[in-house]
C-alpha cells in the first residue's frame, strides 16, 4: 500500500507528473544494437543461426530434407489431409507460391544469411584472436550454406543483405542467378578458408559455441559441394580432397531442440514416410544386400519407417557426410573424363565397412560397364542411396539429366520451385516462376 | 422553467461569488467547505413514489440533492428519508430508470417533517439518465451528442448467462456479441462498431466502478494442445471473475466520439460497469437461487451406412490398412492390390490408388457418449444498508456449473464489499473490494487433434469407444489416434484463478458547483493452469498427442493500477448558459507475467511437473510492462437546458510509444439539442413527446495495436544443446511505430411518440482509423518476415437502430418490446497483397477493399451456369489460372482460353481463370485461384425483446439475430474425410464417384478446396425466455418472493451443418473468427429460479 500512497502524492503534484513517465527495457529478449556489441553477443547469435537453421518446424533444414525428398520421390505422404505436404507429393501445378514448406525454406535461409552478414560486419568489435575470425568465419560459412540451399531449389537467388530500415524506404533486394549466387557462396567459403587455416578457434569460442561442427572440413566440404553444383570440377576435386574424411561435422539436438526431421514428422507415423528402396525406379533399384537399406529403411518394407539419423530427438544430423566427399571426388572424376580414377573412388563407397556416421555399404566393388555415361549413372545411384534425405537430390537429379516432369519414368516432379507469394507480393524484382 | 429553478439559480449565483473569493484567496485551504459551521437540525421526508397510473414504483432511489443522502422506495412504493441536515431549500430528487426524474424544492426545518408524493411519468428515452464520462458522473444523457447504450442489472440477472459479456449479449446496439465456446466458462467477443485494429485487440476498455479491469484470455493450460500449430485455443476471458448479480447498471460507448476522454485505449469504445451500493435504511438481505440444466441443443449427422472401403487389416480395425480409407490406400502396393485381387481405381491428375471393395462395419454415434446433461447452480446472496452517513452493501456467490463434456466444470465464488462513508457534509469516502475465485475443469481445447470433440471428428465411427480390456482401461481407436473416452476419462486439467479488484474513491464537494473526484483503482489477479495426461494405454498413438504422458503448469500474474483525479466545476453564466467544466489527470500502469514449464514421459504415479522425464520445450517466461499518462480536459455549455455544446481534449504520453511519438492528442466535441423543449407546450408535443438531435465528433487511440516492445530490435533468448543462443527474430523493429488513431464521426437522434410509449433511436456513424499498425510481410530476402508499421487504415460505417415500445401498459397488464439493429461495413486499406492471418492452410486474411478477417482460399471450378466443373472421372476440382499484377495486365490481349467474363481482382492483381482445349482448367504455367469465400462477421445484428406482464406474472423473451456471417466448418470436411460425414456417406453409397471427398481434401486434383468448408452461419437464435411468478410478500419474513423458468439459447433457426454457427474455435483472438474445429457447442440451458428479499 505504500506505494500507491506514494503514488498518490505523486500525482496530487499534478502539473509536475511527467516524473511519473517511465520508460521499461524488454526484459524478455535482447536487443539487436547490443548483440553485436561483445563477443558473448555474438557467440550466443553464433548458436542462434545454427539454431535457426537446424531446429523446428520452420527451420531450413527440416523443409530442405522434406520437400526435397517429396519432390524426388524419396518420401510419400501418410495423411493426405497434410495439404501442404501433398502438394509437394503432387508436385507440377500444385506446388504453389504460397506452399509452407518453401516458404519456410526460403524465410529461415535468408535470415540466417542476413544474421550472418551480421557476424562478418562486427566480429571486429572483439579484439580476441581465435574468436574474432571464427565469428567471421561462421558468418561465412552460415551465408554460403544458406544462399548453397537456396541454390539447390531456386533458379535466382536475392543473395544481397538489405536492412530493414532501407526497406522501409524503398529498397528492395534484386535476384542473381542460382550459378552466380552458387559462385558468391564460394567465394564466401574461400574468404573463411584463410581464416580458419591461419587461426584455430579459441577456447572461449569453443566454450560458447561447442565443437559439433569441424569449421575447418566444413569449409572445404562446402566448397567441393557448391562448386560442383557450379560446375568447376577441378576446384571441386581440390576441396575435396582437402577433407579429412574421418572428422565429423553435425547439427546436434537433445529433448529440447530436437531432431526436427524425427519430432516434427516421422514420429508421429501420419505426415510422412520412406519408400522402399529409396524410391528409386527399376533401373536404379538398390543391391538387396546393400548395408545402407537397413541403415536408412529398416527392414525396408511398405510401410517403411525411416531410420537413419532420424530415429531419436537427440539423433544428430551431419551437414556432410564423408561419403558425398567420395562421390564429389568420383564425379568430378568422371565429368573430367578421369573414368578409372572414377571407378576408383566410387568403389570406396561401395565397399565401405567403417565410417565415422556408420554409412556403410560392405558391396562389392563396381563391376559395371566403365564408360562415362555407365560411371555416372552408379555415381546418381549411389549418391541416392548414400545421400538419403539430406537434402540434395533434387540438385542431383537435375544434374544427372534424369527424367524431369512431363518426362516418361519422371523421378522428380518439379525441376526448380516456384518463388514464395510474399516475396513477390512485397518485391517486385522477384523473376516469373519457372513452368515446373 | 419551474418556480424553484429560478430560485436555485439566484442561490447558486451567491455561492459562485463566495466560491471565487475561497479560489482566489485562500487557494491552499480549498478543501474548506464552504458551510462548515451552519446549525444541523434533523428532517424528516416520506411519501410515495407511482408511475402515472398509480402504480407504486419499487426501487426507485430518493436523494436530497445537496446533501447526497439517499434511500429507495418499499414494494408499495413508500420512502422515508431522515437523516440531519442545516435549515433550508434543498432539492429532492425521485429517480427511476425509464421514467423522467422529478426534482423539486424542499424546504427543511427544524421540526416540520415534510410529506412529499410523486407520480414519475415515463421516460422511454432516458434522457435524464446521467451517464459517466471520464469517470465523472456530470452528464446526463440529454446533454450527450453521442449514442450510449445502458442496460439494467436486472435483465443481465435473468439472462441465466455466469458471463457479463453473455448477460450482455442482444441488449445494446452497436454492440455485436458472440460466444466462442460451449464450455461453462467459454468466452465470448465483443465488437463495438466492428474491429477496430488489425494487429491490437479490438476489445473495448473495461471500467468497474472506476477500476480498469483485465478481460484478456490467457492460455495456462492447451499449452501444446496445438496440432495446427497456429497458436489459435478457445479459453475464458477473465470479465468471468465478475458475477452479473452483483451489477447495478451497465454503460456502453460504442466508439472514439464518446469515449475520446479515455484516450489511448478506448479506440474500441469502453464498457463500464457499475456494482450495486448501500442504501439508507434496515438491512436489506436479497437472495437468488437458480437450478439448471444444460445439453447438447444438436446434433450433426454420422452416416449409420453399415458398409466401408477398404480390406479389414485385423478384426478391430487397428492397423494402418485400417486408417482414412475413404482417402488413401495404406499398406498396400498396386501390385499387391492385382496380387490379391483387390478391386480399385487410380484418380485424379496423381493417379492415386483407392480401393473400391467394401466390407461390413457397425457403425456408432460417438456424440451418445461424449456428450452428457449437466447440471448448474448459481446463488447470490446481498446486504444492503446504512445510515444517513455510511451504507454498505455485501454480496456473496457461488456458482458452479458443469459442461455438457464429462469432466468439464466451472465454478465461481465471488465476493463484494462497497462501503459509501460520509467523512464531513463536503467529503465521501467510498471503497470498494471484490474478491473471486474462478476455478474450471477443462478438456484439451479445440484446433487440436486430442479434444473430445476433434477426436469424435478425426476417426470414422467404426470403433466402439466404450470397449475396455480386462484391467478396465479404454481399448484403441483408429492407429496413430486418441480413443475421445480416455481424454474424458484420465486428462485432468485445470485452472484457477484469485483476483482481487478493489477501488478507492474520494469526493470532495468544497463549495457549491466545483467537485473533486479522485479514484485509485487496483484490479491483480493469479492465474495458475494444470494440465495432466496420463500415458495412454494403447500403443500407435502420434507423439503429438502425447502418448507417454504428458505435464503443463503455468501461471499468469497480471496487475493493473490506474489513478484518476478529476476536477470539474458547474457554474452559471447568465440567465440561461450554463457551464460544466471538467479537468483530469489519469496515470495507468500494468503488469503482466507469464511463466510456464512443460514435460512428458512421465513417472508413474507422480502429477506434478517432477515427474516428467522430457523437458521437451525450455520453461518459458514473459513479462510485460508498462505506463501511461494522460491529462484532460472538457468544457460543457448548456443553453436553456436544451442546447448542449461539449468541448474536451486529451493527452497521453505512454511507454508504448517510441520516441519520435511521445505524445498523442485525442480531441472531442459533441452537439445536443433537445428540439422538443421548443414546443413543450405546444399541442405538438402531444404527438411527440421528446426529440433530441444530436452529433458528435472525436479520436481515440489504440496502444495495444503496438506490442510492449516493438520499438525494440528483440532476439529472444534460448539455448542450443546447453550453448547460450540469442535467435534471430522473425519481426524485425521499426523505431518509428505510431500508435493507431480512431476518428469518429457521428449523428443521430432520439425520438419519443405517443405520450412515451414510443421511442426511436438511429444513430450513423463514420469511423477512421489510421496508423493502423500492421505487421507489414517483408519479402523474406530481407532476413526477416514482417516489421511492424503504420501503413494501414480502416474504416467503419454503420447504423444503429433502436426501437423502444410499450403498447399496453395498465395496472393489470403491460407489455413491453423492444428491438435493435446494428449494421457495420468494414473495410480495409494499406495491406499489402494478401494478409494471411491464420496459417495452417486457413484462410482468414485482410485485404485491401474488404472486410477485415475475410475467408479468401481456392475454391471450384465451375461451369458458366454455376454448376461443378468435374474432371473426367467425376471429381471436384479446383480453379485454376493467371494471377498477375495489375500494372502488366491488358484486357485486349488476353492468353487464349482465358475467361474473359470471370476475371476478377484483389490486392492490386488480376485473377484469370483459365481453360485448355477441352474446356477442364488449364493446368499448365497456371496455379489455383483464391477468392474471398465468406464473412465471418455479420452485416448486421439485432435482437428482438419483449416483456408481458399480467398481474403477477411476467413472460420475457429475447431473440438474437446475425445475419450474413459465414462460419469456416472444418468439422464436416474432416467428418468426411474420415467416412462418416454426409458426403462420405454419399461415396459409399456410389452417389459420387470413388475419390470424390479425397478430391475435396486435397492431393487428387489439386489442393484442398477450402470452398467446401464455408457455410452460411446466419441464425436466429431463441438467446432468452422466461415466465416468472410474483408471490410478493410470503408470511412475515419473506418479501417479493419470485419463482422463474427460464431458458437460453434453446433453439436456433440456422441452416449451418454444424452444431451452431455461433462459435469461434480460434476463442476470443481478434483476427481469426469463424472457424470451427473441434470446438464445445453452445448447450441449451432450461433453468429454474427463486429470488426474494428479507
Amino acid at each position: 500500500m505504500k506505494k500507491y500512497l506514494l503514488h498518490l502524492l505523486c500525482v496530487s503534484t499534478l502539473l509536475l507528473v511527467s516524473a511519473c513517465q517511465k520508460e521499461f527495457l524488454n526484459p524478455n529478449a535482447a536487443d539487436g544494437s547490443q548483440v553485436i556489441k561483445t563477443a558473448e553477443g555474438l557467440t550466443a547469435l553464433v548458436v542462434g543461426i545454427k539454431k535457426e537453421f537446424s531446429v523446428g518446424a520452420t527451420s531450413a533444414l527440416y523443409n530442405a530434407i522434406s520437400s526435397n525428398g517429396l519432390t524426388t520421390k524419396e518420401l510419400y505422404v501418410i495423411n493426405t489431409g497434410n495439404g501442404e505436404l501433398t502438394a509437394l507429393e503432387s508436385g507440377g501445378g500444385t506446388v504453389g507460391g504460397n506452399n509452407a514448406f518453401i516458404n519456410n525454406i526460403w524465410a529461415s535461409c535468408h535470415k540466417v544469411k542476413a544474421n550472418a552478414q551480421l557476424l562478418i560486419d562486427n566480429a571486429d568489435n572483439v579484439r580476441e584472436t581465435g574468436t574474432n575470425e571464427m565469428i567471421k568465419a561462421y558468418g561465412y560459412v552460415f551465408k554460403a550454406l544458406a544462399i548453397g540451399t537456396l541454390a539447390n531449389f531456386w533458379e535466382q537467388i536475392p543473395t544481397e543483405v538489405v536492412p530493414v530500415n532501407e526497406f522501409l524506404a524503398g529498397r528492395r533486394p534484386t535476384f542473381k542467378p542460382r550459378i552466380d549466387a552458387l559462385r558468391e557462396a564460394i567465394d564466401l567459403l574461400n574468404a573463411a578458408q584463410v581464416l580458419v587455416e591461419s587461426t584455430a578457434p579459441s577456447a572461449f569460442f569453443n566454450n560458447k559455441v561447442g565443437t559439433d561442427i569441424d569449421i575447418k572440413n566444413l569449409v572445404y566440404a562446402l566448397q567441393a559441394r557448391y562448386n560442383l553444383m557450379a560446375g568447376e570440377y577441378s576446384a571441386a576435386l581440390d576441396a575435396a580432397n582437402r577433407v579429412d574424411l574421418s572428422k565429423r561435422s553435425v547439427f546436434r539436438f537433445d529433448a529440447i531442440s530436437q531432431n526436427p526431421v524425427f519430432r516434427t514428422s516421422l514420429v508421429n507415423n501420419n505426415t510422412y514416410n520412406g519408400v522402399v528402396n529409396f524410391g528409386l525406379p527399376d533401373i536404379l533399384q538398390p543391391d538387396p544386400a546393400d548395408g545402407r537399406i537397413p541403415f536408412y529403411l529398416g527392414n525396408n518394407t511398405a510401410p517403411v519407417r525411416v531410420q537413419g539419423f532420424f530415429k531419436n530427438d537427440a539423433d544428430p544430423i551431419p551437414l556432410y557426410l564423408p561419403g558425398e566427399i567420395t562421390l564429389i571426388k568420383a564425379e568430378c572424376l568422371a565429368r573430367l573424363d578421369r573414368v578409372s580414377e572414377a571407378i576408383a573412388e566410387l568403389d570406396k563407397v561401395l565397399t565401405k565397412t567403417a565410417d565415422p556416421f556408420g554409412v556403410t555399404a560392405k558391396l562389392s566393388a563396381y563391376s559395371g560397364p566403365t564408360d562415362k555415361d555407365a560411371v555416372l549413372l552408379e555415381i546418381y545411384r549411389q549418391r541416392c542411396i548414400e545421400l538419403y534425405m539430406s537434402g540434395l537430390k533434387l540438385e542431383d537429379s537435375r544434374r544427372f539429366g534424369r527424367p524431369g516432369p512431363g518426362q516418361p519414368g519422371a523421378e522428380r516432379n518439379r525441376n526448380f520451385y516456384p518463388y514464395p507469394t510474399v516475396e513477390r507480393d512485397n518485391n517486385p524484382n522477384t523473376p516469373p516462376d519457372p513452368p515446373v | 422553467m419551474s418556480k424553484f429553478e429560478k430560485y436555485s439559480l439566484t442561490n447558486r449565483i451567491i455561492v459562485m461569488k463566495h466560491s471565487v473569493y475561497l479560489w482566489k484567496r485562500v487557494l491552499p485551504l480549498w478543501l474548506l467547505p464552504a458551510a462548515l459551521t451552519a446549525q444541523s437540525v434533523s428532517f424528516s421526508i416520506k411519501g410515495t413514489v407511482t408511475d402515472e397510473q398509480g402504480e407504486p414504483l419499487i426501487g426507485a432511489v430518493v436523494t436530497l440533492a445537496e446533501r447526497r443522502v439517499g434511500t429507495s422506495t418499499d414494494t408499495r412504493g413508500f420512502y422515508a428519508l431522515e437523516g440531519t441536515a442545516s435549515e433550508g431549500r434543498y432539492t429532492l430528487v425521485v429517480s427511476y430508470v425509464g421514467y423522467t426524474t422529478y426534482r423539486t424544492a424542499v424546504e427543511i426545518r427544524q421540526g416540520q417533517p415534510l410529506v412529499q408524493d410523486v407520480a414519475l411519468s415515463s421516460d422511454i428515452l432516458n434522457l435524464d439518465e446521467v451517464i459517466v464520462t471520464g469517470n465523472s458522473p456530470t452528464s446526463t444523457r440529454k446533454q450527450l451528442g453521442n449514442a450510449i447504450g445502458v442496460v439494467d442489472g436486472r435483465s443481465l440477472e435473468r439472462a441465466g448467462s455466469n458471463n457479463t459479456l453473455g448477460a450482455l449479449s442482444g441488449k445494446v446496439a452497436g454492440a455485436q456479441i458472440s460466444q466462442n465456446s460451449g464450455d461453462p466458462g467459454g468466452g465470448f467477443t465483443i465488437r463495438l462498431r466492428g474491429v477496430s485494429s488489425i494487429k491490437g485487440s479490438s476489445d473495448p476498455l473495461y471500467i468497474v466502478d472506476g477500476v480498469i479491469v483485465d478481460n484478456s484470455s490467457q492460455n495456462v493450460i492447451n499449452r501444446s494442445a496445438d496440432a495446427m500449430t497456429v497458436g489459435l485455443a478457445a479459453g475464458q476471458n477473465r470479465l468471468i471473475d465478475i458475477n452479473p448479480n452483483d451489477i447495478e447498471r451497465i454503460e456502453v460507448l460504442n466508439g472514439a466520439s464518446a469515449a475520446a476522454l479515455y484516450g489511448s485505449r478506448a479506440s474500441n469504445g469502453v464498457v463500464q460497469i457499475f456494482t450495486k451500493r448501500g442504501r439508507t435504511g434496515k438491512p436489506v438481505i436479497e437472495f437468488t437461487t437458480s437450478a439448471s440444466l444444460s445439453q447438447l441443443r444438436k446434433r450433426v449427422f454420422v452416416t449409420k451406412y453399415p458398409k466401408r472401403f477398404g480390406v479389414k487389416g485385423n478384426d478391430r480395425l487397428e492397423t494402418n490398412q485400417d486408417r482414412l480409407t475413404i482417402l488413401l490406400t495404406l499398406g498396400f502396393t498396386e501390385q499387391q492390390l492385382i496380387n490379391q485381387g483387390i478391386g480399385y481405381v487410380k484418380v485424379g491428375s496423381a493417379n492415386r490408388i483407392l480401393i473400391t471393395d467394401q466390407y461390413d462395419v457397425t457403425r456408432y454415434d460417438y456424440q451418445d457418449h461424449i456428450f452428457r446433461d449437466a447440471f448448474g447452480t448459481d446463488n447470490h446472496l446481498s446486504v444492503r444498508g446504512g445510515n444517513e452517513r455510511s451504507n454498505y452493501f455485501v454480496s456473496f456467490g457461488y456458482s458452479n456449473n458443469d459442461g455438457i463434456i464429462p469432466n468439464t466444470n466451472f465454478t465461481r465464488y465471488s465476493a463484494r464489499l462497497r462501503l459509501n462513508q460520509e467523512l464531513t457534509s463536503w467529503a465521501t469516502l467510498s471503497t470498494g473490494l471484490s474478491y473471486a475465485r474462478s476455478g474450471s475443469q477443462d478438456m484439451p481445447n479445440g484446433n487440436n487433434f486430442f479434444n473430445p470433440i476433434s477426436c469424435m471428428f478425426i476417426i470414422d465411427n467404426v470403433w466402439d469407444i466404450t470397449e475396455r480390456n480386462a484391467d478396465g482401461t479404454l481399448k484403441q481407436v483408429e492407429l496413430v489416434r486418441v480413443n475421445p473416452l480416455s481424454v474424458i476419462e484420465t486428462f485432468d486439467i485445470r485452472q484457477r484463478t484469485n483476483r482481487i479488484i478493489s477501488d478507492i474513491n474520494l469526493k470532495l464537494f468544497p463549495f457549491k458547483g466545483f467537485r473533486v473526484d479522485y479514484t485509485l483503482g487496483l484490479d491483480n489477479y493469479a492465474l495458475q493452469g494444470n494440465e495432466f495426461h496420463p500415458r495412454l494405454p494403447y500403443a500407435g498413438v502420434a507423439a503429438t498427442f502425447f502418448p507417454d504422458g504428458y505435464i503443463g503448469v503455468a501461471n499468469s500474474n497480471v496487475s493493473q493500477l490506474n489513478s484518476d483525479l478529476l476536477l470539474s466545476y458547474e457554474t452559471q453564466i447568465g440567465e440561461h448558459i450554463t457551464s460544466t467544466t471538467t479537468a483530469g489527470h489519469q496515470y495507468q500502469y500494468g503488469r503482466t507475467e507469464f511463466a510456464g514449464v512443460e514435460g512428458r514421459d512421465l513417472a508413474p504415479l507422480i502429477q506434478n511437473i517432477a515427474g516428467a522425464s522430457n523437458l521437451f520445450t525450455l520453461p518459458a517466461q514473459s513479462i510485460g510492462e508498462f505506463a501511461l499518462n494522460g491529462y484532460f480536459l472538457q468544457q460543457t455549455f448548456g443553453i436553456k437546458e436544451q442546447l448542449f455544446l461539449t468541448l474536451a481534449g486529451r493527452i497521453d504520453g505512454s511507454s508504448y510509444f517510441s520516441e519520435n511519438n511521445q505524445n498523442n492528442f485525442y480531441p472531442k466535441a459533441s452537439l445536443s439539442w433537445v428540439a422538443s423543449e421548443l414546443f413543450r407546450n405546444s399541442s405538438l408535443s402531444n404527438a411527440i413527446s421528446a426529440l433530441k438531435l444530436r452529433t458528435s465528433y472525436g479520436k481515440a487511440g489504440n496502444l495495444t495495436g503496438i506490442g510492449f516492445y516493438d520499438r525494440f530490435n528483440n532476439y529472444p533468448g534460448s539455448n542450443l544443446t546447453g550453448f547460450p543462443a540469442l535467435l534471430p527474430p522473425s519481426q524485425l523493429n521499426n523505431p518509428d511505430v505510431a500508435p493507431e488513431v480512431m476518428t469518429e464521426i457521428e449523428g443521430g437522434f432520439d425520438l419519443a411518440v405517443w405520450k412515451n410509449r414510443v421511442g426511436l433511436s438511429l444513430t450513423v456513424y463514420q469511423q477512421q482509423i489510421d496508423n493502423l499498425a500492421i505487421n507489414r510481410p517483408l519479402p523474406p530476402s530481407i532476413g526477416g518476415t514482417s516489421v511492424v508499421t503504420n501503413v494501414g487504415s480502416m474504416t467503419n460505417r454503420g447504423v444503429e437502430l433502436l426501437l423502444n415500445a410499450q403498447p399496453i401498459r395498465t395496472s393489470q397488464f403491460e407489455w413491453n418490446v423492444g428491438f435493435n439493429f446494428s449494421r457495420n461495413v468494414n473495410e480495409v486499406s494499406g495491406v499489402t497483397g494478401i494478409l494471411s492471418l491464420r496459417g495452417s492452410d486457413g484462410t482468414q486474411s485482410a485485404l485491401n477493399g474488404q472486410p477485415f478477417g475475410v475467408f479468401f482460399g481456392r475454391y471450384y471450378a465451375r461451369n458458366d451456369d454455376g454448376s461443378l466443373l468435374l474432371t473426367s472421372q467425376g471429381l471436384a476440382q479446383p480453379e485454376r489460372g493467371l494471377v498477375i499484377p495489375e500494372a502488366q495486365f491488358n484486357e485486349n490481349n488476353l492468353p487464349s482460353g482465358a475467361l474473359k467474363d470471370r476475371i476478377y481482382r484483389y490486392g492490386g492483381n488480376v485473377f484469370i481463370p483459365m481453360r485448355d482445349a477441352n474446356g477442364q482448367p488449364l493446368t499448365t504455367g497456371t496455379q489455383e485461384l483464391r477468392k474471398v469465400l465468406g464473412n465471418p462477421f455479420p452485416d448486421w445484428v439485432g435482437a428482438f425483446i419483449t416483456s408481458l406482464g399480467y398481474k403477477k406474472l411476467t413472460l420475457n423473451l429475447q431473440l438474437d439475430i446475425s445475419q450474413g456471417n459465414d462460419v469456416y466448418n472444418w468439422n464436416r470436411i474432416t467428418s468426411n474425410n474420415v467416412g462418416f460425414g454426409p458426403l462420405a456417406e454419399k461415396e459409399l453409397k456410389g452417389e459420387v464417384p470413388r475419390g470424390y471427398v479425397a478430391s475435396i481434401a486435397g492431393g487428387v486434383t489439386g489442393q484442398r478446396i477450402q470452398e467446401e468448408h464455408v457455410e452460411d452461419g446466419s441464425y436466429v437464435k431463441l438467446r432468452e425466455i422466461g415466465l416468472t411468478y410474483n408471490l410478493g410478500r410470503i408470511g412475515r419474513g419473506v418479501d417479493n418472493l419470485s419463482v422463474s423458468l427460464w431458458g437460453r439459447n434453446l433453439y436456433s433457426w440456422d441452416n449451418y451443418q454444424g452444431f451452431d454457427p455461433e462459435t469461434n474455435s480460434a476463442g476470443q483472438n481478434d483476427r481469426v473468427r469463424g472457424d470451427d474445429f473441434g470446438n464445445v457447442p453452445i448447450p441449451r440451458t432450461f433453468g429454474i429460479r427463486l429470488s426474494g428479499k428479507f
